[in-house]
C-alpha cells in the first residue's frame, strides 16, 4: 500500500485514529496542514472550482477532499474590537490563518492554473450555499493590520460573499469557524473570457470538519459500513481514471 | 580611502542590465524566488501570471504612489517610524492594479534540503528604511526584516520546501532600493550548508516616470553607499 505524503492522510472509507485526532472519514482525501485550497481551473471555455495542493501540486474534485480545521486551530476571539465580527472576546474559534503556520491549513482561493490572457476580468468567486453548526468568515488583514471581510455567514448568503482574483493569480484568507462540526461551503466562480463571453463554473461544494471529533462508536460503526460502500462504488469509477496512486488494503493482501 | 576602494570594487561587480529593466509593477510575481539549478540554490524572479522567470537584475519592483500611507498611531506599527510619516508599503493582499509580491520556494525539489529554508538580508542601498513583515489574523505585525534597527541575523524568514509566502514589503522614503538577500539550507545527504551568492534586488518607490536608467542606477546607488559609508564613519 502506498504511503501517503506527510502533509495529508489518503483514506478510503474508513475509521481513522491519526495521531492528531481520531475522526471518522468516508472516501476523502483529509488535509489538515499546508497550502491547499479552493482553485479555479479549466480552461478558456470551462470554468471549475476544485482544489490545488500547492504543497505537492496536484488537483483533486471539491467531493474528494475534506478539510480538517483541527484544534491546532483553536483560539479565542481578541478584545479588539475591529475583530467583533467573530464573537465575544474570549469565545472560541477556529481560524485557518492566511500566514502559513506550521501544523495548520494554509488556506486562500486561487485562479492560478488560469492563462492571464484569457480573460478579460477577474474571476469572482462567490459564495452561493452555505451549511453548518456555527458561522463562517472569510477576511484578510491589510498591511496595518485591519480586517477586511469579504464572506460572512452571520447575514445569510449574498452576492456580496464574494472575491475577486486576477486570473492566473491566488491570494491568502483567514477562513473562520465559530464552532466545531461539519461546514459544507460553496462556492462558483465566473468571468468574462477574451471572446467578452461570461462564463460560470458549476456550484462545487467544500467539506470542513471543525475541531476534533470523537464520534459514539454506533455512529462509527455506521459511518464506516457506509463509507466503505461508497467507496466500493467509487473504486469502480475510479479504476478507469486511475488518477492517485493507491492501492486499498484487501487487494494489497491478495 | 580603503572605504573608497572598496566602494569601487563594489561597482565593479555589480551586474546591473546594459539595457533598460523590466518594470514589474503589478500582478503575482514571487520577487524573492528560491530555484534550483545545476545542484544548487539560485535566487530569480517568477512572475506567475504569465510563468516567466527574470534574473534579478534584470527587473525593478514598482512601489507606486498609490500605495503611500501614513504609519498609525497603532504602537504595533512603530517600527515603520513615527505615526504620520509617510510610509510606502507593498501589500501581503493582493490589491487590483499594484504588485502582490511575496516569495516561493516551489523549484526547490523535496528531499535535497531540510525544510524549511532561510532568507536573509544582507544590505540595502536606499534614500530610506526597508522593513519586510505579514500582518496575522487579528491584525498582529510580526516583523521579519528591518533596517531601522540595523541589519543582523534576526533580518530573516524561513520558509518551507515548496512554500510559498506574501508579505508586506514598507519603504520610508521615495527613490531607488537596491535590497540584498543569502538564501541557506541544509542538505539531507550529509548535513552540509549551502548559500546562494549575496543577490539584488531592486525597487523603486514612487513616479514610475521616474526610474532611471540602469547605468544612471549605478551612480545613484554608489551615491548612497558612499554617504551611508561617511555617515557610519563620522558616527
Amino acid at each position: 500500500m502506498n504511503i501517503a505524503t506527510q502533509s495529508k492522510q489518503l483514506v478510503f472509507g474508513c475509521l481513522v485514529a491519526t495521531l492528531l485526532a481520531r475522526t471518522v472519514c468516508v472516501g476523502a482525501v483529509i488535509f489538515s496542514q499546508g497550502h491547499v485550497h479552493p482553485e479555479v481551473h479549466r480552461n478558456v471555455n470551462e470554468l471549475e472550482v476544485a482544489v490545488h495542493d500547492h504543497d505537492n501540486d496536484e488537483e483533486y474534485e471539491a467531493d474528494e477532499v475534506l478539510f480538517f480545521v483541527t484544534d491546532a486551530h483553536k483560539t479565542t476571539v481578541p478584545s479588539n474590537p475591529l475583530f467583533s465580527f467573530l464573537g465575544s472576546p474570549g469565545s472560541p474559534v477556529w481560524i485557518t490563518p492566511q500566514t502559513q503556520q506550521s501544523g495548520k491549513l494554509f488556506m486562500g482561493l486561487g485562479a492560478s492554473e488560469l492563462n492571464a490572457s484569457d480573460w478579460l476580468s477577474p474571476i469572482t468567486i462567490e459564495l452561493v450555499g452555505f451549511s453548518g453548526p456555527g458561522n463562517f468568515f472569510l477576511y484578510q488583514t491589510d498591511s496595518f493590520g485591519n480586517p477586511t471581510l469579504h464572506m460572512r455567514t452571520d447575514d445569510g448568503v449574498s452576492p456580496s460573499d464574494a472575491v475577486s482574483i486576477p486570473a492566473g493569480s491566488h491570494d491568502h484568507w483567514n477562513f473562520a469557524f465559530t464552532q466545531p462540526g461539519q461546514y459544507l461551503i460553496t462556492l462558483q466562480a465566473s468571468g468574462t473570457n477574451s471572446s467578452s463571453v461570461f462564463m460560470q463554473s458549476e456550484l462545487a461544494t467544500f467539506d470542513f470538519q471543525v475541531s476534533n471529533l470523537v464520534p459514539e462508536p454506533s455512529t462509527a460503526l455506521l459511518l464506516a459500513v457506509g463509507g466503505t460502500l461508497i467507496w466500493r462504488l467509487r473504486r469502480v469509477a475510479r479504476t478507469a481514471r486511475s488518477t492517485i496512486g493507491w492501492s486499498s488494503p484487501r487487494e494489497s493482501t491478495r | 580611502m580603503k572605504k573608497l576602494g572598496l566602494l569601487l570594487a563594489w561597482l565593479l561587480t555589480i551586474s546591473l542590465p546594459a539595457r533598460a529593466w523590466t518594470i514589474l509593477s503589478d500582478g503575482h510575481v514571487d520577487g524573492f524566488g528560491i530555484g534550483y539549478h545545476d545542484g544548487h540554490l539560485e535566487l530569480h524572479v517568477h512572475e506567475d501570471e504569465t510563468d516567466t522567470e527574470y534574473e534579478p537584475h534584470e527587473v525593478i519592483f514598482l512601489v507606486p504612489p498609490s500605495v503611500q500611507y501614513t504609519v498609525p498611531a497603532n504602537p504595533l506599527y512603530a517600527f515603520l517610524g513615527n505615526p504620520g510619516d509617510p510610509i510606502w508599503i507593498l501589500p501581503q493582499v493582493q490589491i487590483p492594479g499594484v504588485l502582490f509580491l511575496g516569495s516561493s520556494a516551489h523549484e526547490v525539489p523535496a528531499g535535497i534540503f531540510a525544510s524549511p529554508l532561510r532568507v536573509e538580508l544582507a544590505n540595502v542601498n536606499g534614500p530610506g528604511h526597508f522593513a519586510l513583515y505579514q500582518t496575522d489574523g487579528f491584525g498582529f505585525p510580526t516583523v521579519l526584516m528591518n533596517t531601522r534597527d540595523g541589519i543582523d541575523s534576526s533580518d530573516h524568514y524561513l520558509i518551507p520546501v515548496g512554500g510559498h509566502m506574501h508579505f508586506n514589503w514598507a519603504f520610508s522614503a521615495e527613490g531607488l532600493y537596491e535590497v540584498t538577500i543569502v538564501a541557506s539550507g541544509v542538505r539531507l545527504s550529509d548535513g552540509s550548508p549551502e548559500a546562494t551568492d549575496p543577490t539584488a534586488f531592486y525597487f523603486w518607490v514612487g513616479d514610475p516616470e521616474l526610474i532611471p536608467e540602469p547605468g544612471t542606477a549605478a551612480l545613484v546607488l554608489l551615491g548612497l553607499a558612499s554617504a551611508a559609508s561617511l555617515r557610519r564613519r563620522s558616527v
